[in-house]
């Protein structure tokens, strides 16, 4: 099943995601943190793997934490698996890296890619979020700071209500 | 003094003129009167007293008209009973009479009159003059020849059994002495009891002393002081707190002339109070503005990140190709499979293989995902547009509240420029703190009004004492000269007891000189009498004992007889004595006194009565001897030689008795 393993932000990413959390109180708790990173990540098309060359404490995420969001988490899977180019894949094999692999059980090998996939978007997510939030000083700042980016964003994505 | 005479008319029983002549020669000095009982001694002796001072004190006091001449008397008769007494004092020759008329009434009574009194003399010119014309005058005579106190003595009426009473020696004793008259004073100063009697004068001053008076006003002075004392302190409470009234007062117009000098800048620091209570009020606003905002974007921005995928999501969807199957939402083919391995469907159904149940509820996991993905795909074709509508819905929230967040950012700095200025205005300004004068002012009106209450107090306090110390004061002048007058009685008690204390002093002294000088007088008397050596002692009581080697002998009838002559005769000699020292004579004997004895030898046998008669004349200048005629041989033979003249009483009947000269 999707997103029923612990899940732990190390490196610089436990730095960024405890910043964006605890100093720029972008986020409520981990769990927000990797999910909106993940969709970022995605929309920008932003990837970045696990950084092991500083040593901090780990930032973890239960998997009873992760099943609060598991309907959100598995929309945002299921998009990125979609529209996630991939050489030589075919309409079939999209269908079933979005709708199949994370129930055959048989095949485990197929999710674990899948999930890595994901997580590099959240990877990506968060050092776009730390990038663009870093400079926030007070709540205030980060307030303007994200309605900034969500403004440009609706500006950017034509989401005019 | 010497008798000369006495003359009765119709006196008692002597009816008619009656007369006994005691005119003697010095050597023959006795008149000897006899009778038996009952034949007039006692009325001779008597008489004396009647005449002299009028006094009763006979057997019937009132009969003192002879009865056979009041038997004749008849209705409207008037009739004089009278005694005439004629005596030699100091070479001048004295008349004394005294008649008492009697009338008869018409209803058969007798009628007396007072008695009346007369006193002549005869001067050296042989004239009579009457010795004074009042009672007081006449009285005054008689007592400076014989005062009435000693005539007892003089004129004896004698015991009928011869006992000599302890009483009546010392009623003598203290006649002699004139001590009945310090007796008297003694009594009416101290009282005779014990204690002081509350008639006699210290009696009297003590009563008048009432202590209570002195403790009364030095309890109203006390009283008084006290009240002085707390005035004084109630006053000087009064005039702190007038000064304090005053402080207060002028702290109170102080801080009111700052406050009214300070009300504009009072008016910015209340503006800039309302501002800062404003400003934490937006600012609070500002902090939920934001954390509403951080919130949404974590719970909600996910429908804005997704829906920009949509276009390529459904494009995707919509090359695949979808079955027609319907498969059951919500359900994928893993729990089709979990209920067959259970083998019951969730209606209850008994799911078991072969069956048809079995075979229906299996079939669906070819058309469920994952096996097909159709009720998927479905499904996120209407989850996209869930998410389209709830990213419209997280727009217009996000910029919502975002303005909301501006709205109080824009306050706030609105409020902080005018707080900014208000600073500015209020550092310019003579900053004081308006708060802490309030407080102050509130604490000095409290306590202004509390000494405001006590000033009241104190006045009460001051009108209730002072009316304290009036009270006080009148009541103290009150028992202060109540307590002056005590003093002034304690002073007249004081001295009262000083006089009583030298009376009593000087009667004590006299009292036991006269007793000794009576003791040693009867003493010899008795020897004499008794013709042997006994030891006669007057006891401070007036007991007389007769000892011998100082123990008392028992009296027989002739030894009491001895004891009691012997006691006349002392006391006759010693009236005699203080007699002359009364009248300042200081040889004794310088005046003669006569003894009129009625002589009672009953007891006595014939050797004593001779004796007895013999000493009792040497004793007295004249001796007027009543006896018995049985008892006459035996004084006879003791006075042979000195009896001048004898007089029989000779008793015609019950009422009347003839004096005879023998």
């Amino acid at each position: 099943m999707l997103f029923d393993k612990e899940y732990e932000f190390v490196g610089k990413h436990a730095t960024y995601c405890r910043a964006l959390k605890d100093e720029i109180s972008l986020f409520s708790t981990f769990r927000e943190a990797y999910m909106i990173s993940a969709i970022v990540g995605f929309l920008y098309g932003t990837k970045s793997e696990k950084d092991t060359t500083v040593k901090v404490n780990p930032a973890s995420i239960l998997p009873s934490e992760l099943a609060k969001q598991r309907l959100n988490l598995r929309n945002i899977y299921r998009y990125i698996m979609l529209l996630e180019e991939t050489d030589g894949f075919s309409i079939e094999d999209y269908k079933s890296r979005t709708f199949k692999d994370d129930s055959d059980d048989e095949e485990p090998e197929k999710v674990k890619n899948n999930m890595e996939i994901f997580n590099s978007y959240v990877l990506g997510g968060i050092e776009i979020l730390y990038n663009k939030f870093k400079d926030c000083n007070s709540k205030k700042d980060t307030v303007n700071m994200l309605n900034e980016f969500l403004e440009d964003f609706v500006q950017d994505n034509e989401l005019q209500v | 003094m010497l008798l000369k005479s006495i003359e009765f008319n119709d006196f008692r029983p002597f009816k008619g003129k009656q007369r006994i002549n005691f005119e003697c020669s010095d050597d023959k000095n006795v008149i000897v009167i006899l009778g038996n009982n009952t034949h007039g001694k006692s009325t001779i002796i008597l008489s004396f007293l009647w005449c002299f001072y009028g006094e009763s004190k006979f057997e019937r006091p009132l009969d003192i008209l002879n009865q056979t001449v009041e038997e004749h008397m008849k209705p409207g008769d008037r009739k004089t009973a009278s005694v005439k007494v004629e005596l030699e004092h100091e070479g001048i020759d004295y008349i004394i009479s005294r008649y008492q008329s009697f009338a008869m009434t018409y209803n058969g009574t007798l009628s007396p009159n007072e008695s009346v009194m007369k006193m002549t003399y005869t001067d050296e010119n042989g004239e009579t003059k009457p010795c004074g014309s009042t009672k007081k005058e006449l009285f005054d005579a008689m007592n400076a020849i014989i005062p009435k106190d000693l005539m007892p003595y003089f004129f004896f009426e004698g015991e009928k059994d011869n006992n000599i009473s302890t009483k009546s020696i010392g009623k003598a004793v203290r006649s002699l002495l004139g001590l009945d008259t310090l007796s008297k004073a003694r009594t009416h100063l101290r009282g005779d009891t014990q204690k002081v009697s509350t008639k006699s004068v210290m009696g009297v001053f003590e009563s008048l002393q009432n202590e209570t008076d002195n403790i009364k006003a030095s309890a109203e002075y006390q009283k008084k002081v006290d009240a002085e004392n707390k005035l004084k302190l109630v006053s000087d409470r009064k005039e702190e707190i007038e000064t304090q009234i005053e402080n207060y007062e002028k702290k109170i117009d102080e801080i009111n002339e700052i406050l009214r000098n300070n009300a504009p800048t009072r008016e910015l620091q209340k503006r800039r109070d309302s501002i800062d209570k404003d400003l934490k009020e937006e600012r609070r606003e500002l902090d939920n503005a934001i954390a509403r905002y951080i919130k949404n974007f974590n719970n909600n921005s996910i429908a804005l990140f997704s829906v920009p995928l949509f276009g390529k999501v459904k494009s995707m969807l919509s090359q695949m190709d979808l079955d027609d199957k319907s498969g059951i939402k919500g359900i994928e083919g893993p729990a089709i499979k979990e209920l067959l391995r259970r083998g019951e469907c969730l209606c209850g159904t008994e799911l078991k293989e072969g069956t048809i149940a079995y075979r229906t509820i299996e079939k669906y996991i070819n058309i469920l995902p994952p096996v097909n993905i159709s009720t998927s795909i479905r499904e996120m074709f209407d989850l996209m547009s869930q998410l389209e509508k709830n990213c419209v819905d997280y727009i217009n929230s996000f910029r919502n509240d975002y303005r909301d967040i501006q709205y109080c950012i824009n306050k706030i700095n609105d409020l902080e420029r005018e707080e900014a200025s208000l600073l500015f205005e209020l550092s310019k300004a003579n900053i004081i703190n308006a708060d802490q004068y309030e407080d102050d002012l509130r604490i000095y009106k409290k306590r202004l009004s509390d000494l405001r209450d006590e000033k009241d107090n104190c006045i009460s306090d001051i009108t209730t004492l002072n009316n304290t110390i009036d009270t006080a004061t009148n009541n103290y002048n009150m028992y202060k000269s109540k307590s002056e007058k005590n003093k002034e009685n304690q002073l007249y008690y004081e001295y009262a007891e000083a006089i009583y204390n030298w009376v009593n002093d000087s009667y004590n002294k006299k009292e036991v000189t006269l007793r000794t000088r009576l003791n040693n007088i009867v003493t010899e008397l008795f020897n004499n009498i008794y013709s042997g050596k006994r030891e006669v002692e007057i006891d401070s009581n007036y007991n007389i004992w007769v000892k011998v080697n100082g123990k008392p002998l028992a009296l027989t009838g002739g030894l009491k007889i001895i004891q009691y002559f012997s006691f006349v005769g002392g006391l006759v000699k010693l009236a005699g004595e203080v007699m002359n020292e009364r009248n300042g004579e200081t040889e004794i004997y310088g005046e003669e006194y006569p003894l009129v004895l009625d002589a009672a030898f009953s007891h006595a046998d014939e050797n004593h009565v001779e004796t007895i008669s013999k000493e009792l004349s040497t004793v007295t200048n004249q001796l007027v001897f009543a006896v018995m005629k049985k008892d006459w041989n035996y004084v006879e033979d003791g006075i042979k030689d000195k009896i001048c003249r004898v007089y029989n009483l000779n008793k015609v009947n019950e009422k009347e008795i003839i004096i005879e000269e023998v």
